[in-house]
């Protein structure tokens, strides 16, 4: 009797357990659905990683974590919000108003590190977790901002990109997610004949730069003592290697924190040496001199009569002191800056060929410098030009250029004539292949021997420009220097200019060729008074980096 | 005979209900491993991002700067440049 009532107890109890699973799986089987213990896990990949040319970090990722709440699991409210609002810095108001009882998942702040999360789960508050992620890390803080750019959001929510290398690379860095099907129990476990099917995630691809943090520090610290020391208002540094155009450093101040960009506005983020476009005053001049010579129009030798100011039309040229010397050759009309002169040169080279070699040193044009925000430049056609055009061009006033491009042409007239592209990126690994990025020439546009002139005037120029420079002794170091006025609603105000200085060294084969531009220094408007005093300052300090021998 | 086909299926049945714990108990021992191995390749995984920025922070302009002014490195390097020397210059003939 006892045996039988067992069993039909056991009995009822698999029939209960029949009915059960007929239930779940036939009757209700489309509310209930074939993934109920199909659990579906995106993994995220880890966004690829940013070194400079000797491999140290520039960006790595960080251990971050998103606090969220699951307002049903929370029993007292009050004590929450109080605790969190401390640890979280955040008003008790706001805190609140997160906390919807009818929701189930509420993210309440991210970005928090490692040793808030243990702070707050110390607390052990209920209803409160954690969800792990990653963000941005910056061992050098913002030594490169504008060329790194940064990471925000797009409008889904995702990682994105923004300016400089993080914005032009985005599609490299961010990598593939991958997905994990698992079929797990009520507890999370997984179900040991349950499917279980894993797409590895494919992590972003790392950037090695050209860059050198060295080199990076120092062209930041000294532009920071420059624009202090002369009171300008903004300036930029680019120094590269004159033959790859391989960018060793680039910088430009104001800049903004990388690590809280969302402090500050937009107009911060513009990369100025990029993405300016200004009138770039006598250090043009150099490139006009060296097509007239490339096209055997004039020797350094050559002489012309300075006698005064000349007329153009309706506008008289004068040269910036409004002194004349008579017969002056070629190189002297450098050494003085005189634009006086260099529109007898620009006569000699005629219309034509002027126009033709803008063009060649790639005016006009983008360089394709691998950073997000490079303006265009926009050179009128040729048919537009009028004589007193073609008169200011020579010395670098009424034309627009960025100041990657004048650096990418002067790089081209000192190192044998090949105008190059400008790059930051070396190399772009990933787990199974590094892909190399080499120098790329785009036209040849002067001469070998043009190149081999034009450096030992601009030698001169430097031995015996008007202004005394307190210069790295026993080194040949080559350059000019440029003073723009800048054009306010169509007028010059004399007194706000955009100082420059672009220089190389050593001059036989320069090592690195650098630009220093300030905009509106305050203590003179002159480009022989502060840009150029800056410039060397910062090549004694890579002279000794690079350790380079006296020459002389 | 029927005995022994008794003796055998109840054997069978007793085989099976013991595999079944068995394989049951196993299963779970699995997830758990697989838990566990989860857990300890998350971990590994955010001890190593932790490293990484630790090990960057040392080896740092940011940090060499910090130290420096700590240990009251104040003094700026000032190198000499030697002008006519005479000798040992570059490419001389």
């Amino acid at each position: 009797m006892k045996l039988k009532f067992l069993f039909s107890v056991f009995l009822l109890f698999y029939v209960a357990i029949i009915i059960r699973l007929i239930y779940i799986q036939v009757i209700s089987r489309d509310f209930v659905g074939s993934d109920l213990y199909l659990k579906t896990k995106r993994l995220t990949s880890e966004r690829g990683k940013i070194f400079d040319s000797s491999l140290n970090p520039l960006v790595l990722n960080q251990n971050s974590y998103l606090l969220y709440l699951e307002p049903k699991k929370i029993t007292d409210k009050l004590k929450l919000i109080k605790f969190l609002s401390e640890k979280l810095k955040m008003e008790e108001a706001s805190l609140s108003s997160y906390i919807d009882e009818k929701k189930v998942y509420q993210a309440v702040a991210g970005g928090l590190d490692e040793a808030k999360k243990k702070e707050i789960e110390a607390l052990e508050l209920e209803g409160v977790n954690f969800e792990y992620q990653m963000k941005r890390y910056y061992p050098e803080a913002s030594l490169s901002a504008h060329l790194l750019g940064f990471v925000g959001k797009n409008e889904k929510g995702e990682d994105l990109g923004y300016f400089g290398l993080e914005g032009y690379y985005d599609k490299d860095l961010v990598g593939l997610p991958g997905f994990l099907e698992s079929e797990r129990d009520a507890s999370g476990k997984p179900i040991f004949i349950g499917a279980q099917k894993k797409v590895d995630p494919e992590n972003g691809r790392d950037l090695i730069l050209t860059i050198d943090k060295s080199i990076q520090e120092i062209a930041k610290r000294k532009l920071k003592e420059g624009i202090e020391n002369y009171k300008a208002r903004q300036g930029c540094v680019i120094i590269a290697n004159p033959y790859t155009m391989a960018i060793l450093a680039l910088t430009c101040l104001p800049d903004y924190d990388i690590d809280k960009y969302f402090d500050f506005s937009e107009s911060y983020f513009k990369n100025s040496a990029i993405s300016d476009v200004v009138e770039p005053g006598s250090i043009f001049k150099p490139l006009i001199m060296a097509a007239a010579i490339n096209e055997k129009k004039i020797t350094p030798n050559s002489e012309m009569n300075e006698v005064g100011a000349i007329q153009v039309g309706e506008y008289s040229i004068k040269t910036w002191n409004d002194k004349y010397e008579g017969r002056i050759s070629m190189t002297r009309i450098l050494e003085k800056s005189s634009n006086v002169g260099m529109v007898w040169v620009g006569e000699k080279l005629g219309q034509e060929k002027l126009y033709s070699y803008m063009q060649k040193y790639g005016f006009g044009e983008l360089t394709g410098i691998d950073l997000q925000g490079e303006s265009p430049t926009y050179l009128k056609p040729k048919n537009n030009w009028y004589k007193i055009d073609f008169a200011t061009a020579t010395f670098g006033q009424g034309i627009g250029i960025t100041p990657i491009q004048m650096i990418r042409a002067f790089a081209a007239i000192i190192n044998g004539g090949n105008l190059m592209k400008p790059y930051l990126v070396e190399k772009i690994k990933s787990i199974d292949k590094v892909d190399v990025i080499k120098p790329k020439v785009e036209r040849k546009v002067i001469s070998g021997l043009t190149s081999e002139i034009i450096k030992k005037m601009l030698v001169s120029t430097v031995e015996n420009a008007e202004a005394k420079w307190d210069r790295p002794k026993g080194y040949k170091i080559g350059g000019k220097t440029g003073t723009a006025q800048i054009p306010i609603a169509g007028i010059y105000d004399p007194s706000k200019t955009i100082a420059s200085f672009i220089g190389f060294a050593p001059a036989s084969k320069p090592k690195f060729v650098a630009l220093v531009m300030l905009k509106e220094p305050g203590t003179s408007p002159w480009g022989s008074e502060t840009a150029a005093p800056l410039f060397f300052e910062i090549a004694k300090e890579l002279i000794v980096y690079y350790n380079i021998a006296p020459e002389q | 005979m029927s005995k022994l086909y008794k003796l055998l299926f109840w054997m069978t049945i007793l085989a099976m209900v013991v595999a079944n714990i068995y394989l049951f108990g196993r299963s779970i021992k699995v997830s758990d491993e697989i838990m566990s191995l989860e857990k300890k390749t998350r971990d590994l995984h955010i001890n190593n991002v932790g490293l990484a920025k630790e090990v960057s922070f040392f080896s740092s302009l940011v940090y060499a700067e910090k130290a420096a002014s700590d240990l009251q490195f104040v003094k700026k390097s000032t190198p000499t440049f030697l002008n006519k020397l005479g000798v040992a210059y570059k490419d001389q003939r």
